[in-house]
């Protein structure tokens, strides 16, 4: 009886398939660029966008303390993954890794010119996150009870979501030019001995994925605002740097038309013999 | 015989000597390093007297795919003057050159270097477009498609602002479609110029012929 009524408090204490724990760590490039003690809101001008542009790419700083998941060294790699994407247009000249020390929270675009000197950027690409992971206890965890079983049983469920967010700025015009988000939902077990490691992964994880789905909302954003840029000149002035390389180069449509028209010729001349 | 009838059909098929030499100067120029600084469109060194960069820059390209995309529109190019006999391609090159990097140096004053040979081509193409409408048979056909897409083409890319098919790799210039634009220009004015007419007895139309 007393064994029973021992379980039972357990149970209810423990919570067989309830929520255990839950961990969220976010940064955000609108707190970092509007802090809320800053009464002056900077009114964004018409992006002068002087070709070919250098990029940069920075995460923002943390707001809700420090995520211990992602190091510098993860960010750098997550950087990385998404500077290679601007890598291949023409009109971008180099992009530029910023560590995360060279922004301070509620840097504002104070912050922003600084970079811009030190990096002779023109663009940048704020990277911010919001990652939550819930820890719940399965059905399996009953097993906890034998102790062998917290070391070999996985009883833990654990939820990791996690979205990255991309928002490109105009640093002279204070203009975000288009922004692109990333989301990815990472599941997984794991025995109580190895919960914090299990999620330490999966929070590296759910970055890595979350990056290759921004990577791909990017390109499409890029085009979608490739085409405002036409669409819209009285919204953005596009200019070549000074001291720029012009090429007269055939594009691809001139070779194939070419192509086209030899074949058209040899077709024309034959049926006419 | 008929395999010398088809070894003559191939050999009449392929550009002039003059412009296989072009093409070769072209593709050492762009890949020997010394060459391509000597020759390229620099406007500080042409504004200080180095005149030649006026006509050796179209020799000068960025990448290989670049070079390929331009040997090939000139290399046509050349093939049709060759095989319509279409006279003046040598002295159209030279002006259309002359023209080209000129104008460039006036209309662009913040590009610093230029290079390639496609402002040439597009030009000489034009220029055998236009011949060719004096012309009948199929070739008439092909010159009117030619002489409809180049413009349209031109004017689609200024509107756009980019090439209607970009390159798939990394560039490392700014295309200039204004090069195109005054090649084109230069083949309206040669046309021009040389008073050409259907009714005329103009030996350039008869051996053009079909």
């Amino acid at each position: 009886m007393c064994l029973i009524t021992l379980f039972a408090a357990w149970l209810f204490s423990s919570g067989c398939g309830m929520l255990r724990s839950s961990q969220h760590q976010s940064s955000s490039a609108v707190k970092f660029l509007y802090p809320e003690q800053n009464d002056h809101i900077e009114t964004p001008g018409i992006p002068r966008l002087a070709l070919p542009i250098k990029v940069g790419v920075a995460f923002v700083p943390e707001v809700t303390g420090t995520n211990q998941n992602l190091t510098e060294r993860d960010k750098m790699e997550l950087m990385t993954e998404v500077s290679r994407d601007f890598k291949k247009y023409d009109f971008v000249k180099s992009i530029e890794i910023i560590p995360s020390a060279y922004l301070w929270e509620k840097g504002s675009f104070a912050n922003l010119d600084q970079i811009r000197t030190i990096y002779g950027i023109d663009v940048i690409a704020l990277l911010s996150y919001d990652q939550t992971q819930f820890t719940d206890e399965g059905l399996a965890s009953i097993t906890y009870w034998t102790l062998i079983g917290a070391y070999i049983i996985p009883g833990e469920k654990n939820d990791t979501h996690t979205m990255v967010d991309a928002a490109v700025y105009d640093i002279q015009s204070r203009k975000m030019l288009f922004r692109a988000p990333g989301v990815s939902h990472i599941k997984s077990k794991a025995t109580p001995v190895n919960l914090s490691e299990q999620l330490r992964g999966d929070s590296l994880t759910g970055f890595q994925e979350a990056s290759k789905d921004l990577v791909t909302n990017l390109e499409s954003q890029l085009s979608l605002f490739k085409e405002k840029v036409k669409n819209q000149p009285e919204d953005y002035q596009i200019v070549h740097k000074e001291g720029y390389t012009g090429g007269g180069s055939v594009d691809g449509m001139t070779i194939l038309f070419l192509g086209f028209l030899c074949g058209y010729w040899l077709w024309l001349t034959r049926k006419r013999a | 015989m008929a395999l010398v009838d088809k070894k003559k059909s191939i050999k009449a098929l392929l550009p002039p000597v003059g412009v296989l030499v072009v093409l070769a100067a072209s593709l050492i120029c762009s890949f020997v390093p010394a060459l391509a600084s000597v020759c390229i469109f620099d406007r500080q060194a042409v504004l200080h007297g180095q005149l030649w960069r006026l006509i050796t820059c179209h020799l000068v390209h960025f990448s290989f795919v670049h070079f390929t995309y331009d040997a090939l529109a000139f290399g046509v190019a050349g093939a049709i003057f060759r095989k319509k006999h279409y006279p003046y391609f040598v002295s159209f090159c030279l002006l259309a050159a002359i023209c080209i990097s000129g104008l460039l140096l006036l209309l662009k004053p913040h590009m610093a270097f230029y290079g390639g040979l496609s402002g040439i081509a597009c030009g000489a193409l034009y220029f055998c477009a236009l011949l060719g409408l004096l012309e009948s048979g199929p070739w008439q056909k092909v010159c009117l498609l030619t002489a409809l897409f180049l413009p349209g083409k031109i004017a689609m890319e200024f509107l756009t602002g980019a090439p209607m098919l970009p390159y798939g790799n990394y560039q490392t210039f700014i295309p200039v479609q204004e090069s195109h634009v005054i090649g084109c220009f230069v083949a309206v004015l040669f046309y021009l110029g040389r008073n050409i007419s259907i009714s005329g007895s103009h030996p350039l139309i008869d051996q053009g012929r079909d």
